[in-house]
């Protein structure tokens, strides 16, 4: 058995060292897909062919001394609603246009792909990257892997629990009101919604067009760095991409947060009856840990918070019901049924309620640059709770109650990051949210990493994954 | 109109208050109606359940004070 390091950056390491080749590598990582795939639902189709022979050109290439940077050979996953070349793209939906679907790689895609890395496969999501699961449509189930009565969240679903298990060491997640930090705090990884417009978006399945971002999904901070400094900068194609320079994302991370003022909002937090008991004090030991690596951590209030990130959803609603109320009509029992439950309930509210809600999309934007004016990044849960059973997520309601904190900085358009804190009483992830001001994505990458040089919970594998990679 | 005044409760928000499972449910079918959707049964008893909340909550967007005379955040450009 090929022993596999956990990270991108340790396995990045060991393909120079010549320890490790990534033929072998991608080899092993299917090899355990074979034994747990059909218990996690992470895959929708694998592209083992393709797949092997870019390892194979890798390989070729570190023997003849090219070196493409730290994605070369390194086996990711893509999440099925992002267009590829090797593999029709379904967005988990028999809805979906097959000729959308036929399209080729993205910009992003594309730019993993020139950077060397191995593609695996496509990735379980919820349907549309919205809705819940369903197992009545012909697409698997996506399951927690610490424990599969539980959801992993979604909707990047199958890269949270690929990645989490150890079938490839990252992968791109979409993310419009939190589809990549969910599943990244229910499953145990961590996971980046980079600032709006960083990275390209074309290539995707639109959910909802001025709140969605792809973003990457790995074991650790360092590792999204590592795959955003691939996928980030302007590209033609994405009207709203942004024409700003791409940093190094990695430049800051010494694991000393000396000099950055950290701020936390407890009252809104922490305040709701339904926050589950654990992540009170996860969030402590969190702030304890960003402290003892130098931080200063400051209690902030924020106003009107409360009903700023409860109407967040209600402004996002609007975009995906436009995009999809044609489809709706003509096919509602087509899609599954908590999908178009969801997607519906923005036809409960009306066109001035959607401009309102992008009237109020710019007070907080102003309201968050006078927030931010005095610290360095907000840390908040990523959501006050452990991953709900499967059994519970009966109807669309779940998702308009649920303590989710995630999508208010959709709709801001801040970067906010997940990391693993710890695990709640059923013995399932918590997450850490990271949030830090446009385009400085750098800030937050440098807290994470800091966090994780100082704990574990990043690189602990469910029981599950331990067995099969022995 | 008076574009400064402010009544101190507006229509919607006594309305949401005040809203009924009957009241949620005619309201409801109107806007589905409207979009021409025909849900089925349970999709709309979980819309029914959600309404009178979901209203509460765009409702309370437009009680902010400082949003009065906020632009909406999307801008139209004819020049891009």
């Amino acid at each position: 058995m090929t022993e596999i390091p956990l990270t991108i950056a340790a396995t990045a390491k060991a393909l120079r060292a010549g320890t490790l080749t990534s033929v072998a590598l991608t080899t092993e990582l299917f090899d355990r897909a074979d034994h747990l795939d059909s218990k996690i639902g992470c895959y929708i189709v694998r592209t083992d062919e393709t797949a092997l022979a870019a390892a194979a050109d890798a390989d070729a290439k570190f023997a003849a001394g090219i070196d493409l940077g730290p994605l070369q050979g390194i086996p990711l996953g893509i999440k099925d609603i992002l267009a590829t070349n090797e593999a029709p793209t379904t967005a988990q939906s028999v809805v979906l246009d097959p000729a959308w679907g036929a399209r080729g790689d993205g910009p992003v895609v594309a730019r993993l792909r020139a950077a060397g890395a191995v593609l695996m496969g496509k990735l379980t999501s919820m349907e549309f990257a919205c809705g819940l699961p369903d197992a009545a449509k012909p697409f698997p189930v996506p399951r927690n892997p610490w424990n599969t009565d539980y959801w992993t969240g979604g909707s990047s679903s199958g890269t949270g629990n690929g990645v989490a298990t150890g079938l490839f060491l990252g992968g791109l997640g979409t993310d419009t009101g939190g589809s990549i930090r969910i599943p990244a705090a229910f499953c145990g990884i961590s996971g980046m919604k980079q600032t709006y417009g960083r990275v390209p978006k074309s290539g995707c399945v639109p959910l909802g067009y001025s709140y969605d971002h792809i973003g990457p999904m790995a074991r650790s901070a360092e590792d999204c760095a590592i795959m955003l400094q691939v996928i980030a900068g302007y590209d033609a194609s994405d009207p709203t991409c942004a024409d700003a320079a791409v940093p190094d994302f990695m430049s800051g991370m010494n694991g000393s947060l000396r000099g950055m003022k950290i701020a936390v909002e407890k009252a809104y937090h922490l305040g709701r009856t339904d926050v589950e008991p654990g992540v009170a004090p996860a969030l402590d030991a969190a702030l304890a840990v960003l402290a003892e690596a130098g931080a200063e951590i400051v209690e902030i209030t924020i106003p009107d918070f409360e009903t700023l990130s409860a109407g967040s959803v209600l402004s996002i609603m609007g975009e995906p019901f436009a995009y999809h109320l044609p489809d709706l009509r003509k096919r509602w029992a087509d899609y599954g049924y908590l999908t178009s439950q969801t997607i519906a309930v923005g036809g409960l509210l009306n066109a001035s309620d959607y401009v309102q809600g992008q009237r109020v999309r710019s007070y907080a934007r102003k309201l968050m640059a006078s927030v931010f004016e005095g610290i360095d990044a907000l840390v908040t849960p990523t959501a006050a709770m452990e991953a709900p059973s499967l059994s519970s997520l009966s109807d669309a309601a779940w998702f308009f109650g649920a303590p989710l904190y995630t999508a208010f900085w959709n709709v801001v358009g801040y970067p906010a990051m997940s990391v693993p804190m710890g695990f709640g009483p059923k013995g399932l992830p918590l997450g850490l949210q990271i949030v830090t001001k446009p385009f400085e994505e750098a800030a937050g990458f440098k807290v994470g990493d800091a966090y994780q040089r100082y704990t574990d919970y990043h690189i602990r594998v469910p029981a599950m994954a331990q067995m099969v990679a022995g | 109109m008076n574009s400064t005044a402010k009544p101190e409760t507006c229509p919607q928000q006594k309305e949401s208050n005040e809203m009924t499972e009957a009241e949620a449910a005619e309201t409801v079918k109107a806007l589905m109606t409207a979009a021409g959707l025909t849900p089925p049964p349970e999709a709309m008893e979980t819309f029914i359940k959600l309404y009178p909340g979901l209203r509460k909550m765009a409702d309370a967007l437009y009680e902010i004070p400082e949003v009065r005379y906020e632009e909406p955040a999307l801008i139209y450009s004819p020049a891009n």
